[in-house]
């Protein structure tokens, strides 16, 4: 699923790291977050767009089958 | 079987593995039997290293995965993955290992097969009922 996470988070300037820590996840699931290798859950994808003041809509584009 | 405790050094799963070889080594102790008493006594305090060494915030997530210690959804998803090829292998193995020992009808091997098959496929069966629960 693509994403706009490494863009919010460039801006925010933070790392992927520190990122993660404030979402309570690991760098590497940052990391698979922002190049598409992996689908968030509903959770993780609210607790993202919470910390950024967006909508789960515009970080993640959602493609319907 | 939740392997993630923010609060315990390391996973419950963990802590069970480790004390059943502290537990076990220390039994063997016991009954006299020190040089295997050594190896499980080792094998925990390997396995303990192993787990803290998975819990530093720079571990790569395959360490994680390798340790059981895991972080974080991601990490669970990729877990149970893992595992899950894990049992299928283990009842592959488990039916194999039955039809050889019933060829060469070795009576005690014989049991232990049939329990193990029947103990494997009776948690299959409880695992998917409850992964289809949870939906």
């Amino acid at each position: 699923m693509k994403s706009k996470v490494r863009e919010l988070r460039q801006a925010a300037g933070l790392s992927q790291g520190a990122l993660g820590e404030a979402v309570g996840v690991s760098r590497q699931t940052i990391n698979a977050l922002e190049t598409g290798r992996y689908d968030p859950s509903l959770t993780l994808a609210a607790r993202l767009a919470r910390h950024f003041g967006s909508t789960i809509e515009e970080i993640f584009d959602v493609v319907e089958d | 079987m939740s392997l993630r405790t923010d609060r315990l050094p390391v996973s419950r799963v963990n802590i069970v593995l480790v004390s059943a070889f502290v537990v076990g080594g220390l039994v063997t102790l016991v009954l006299g039997h020190v040089l295997q008493a050594a190896g499980l006594f080792l094998a925990g305090a390997g396995g303990l290293h192993c787990a803290l060494w998975a819990r530093r915030p720079t571990a790569r997530d395959v360490t994680r995965l390798n340790a059981l210690e895991w972080r974080d959804e991601r990490d669970r998803r990729l877990g149970k993955d893992a595992l899950s090829v894990v049992g299928a292998t283990a009842l592959a193995l488990s039916v194999v290992e039955l039809v050889v020992v019933s060829i060469l009808a070795l009576d005690a091997a014989l049991w232990l097969a049939w329990v193990q098959v029947l103990v494997l496929g009776t948690v299959w069966g409880v695992s998917n009922s409850v992964a289809v629960r949870r939906g």
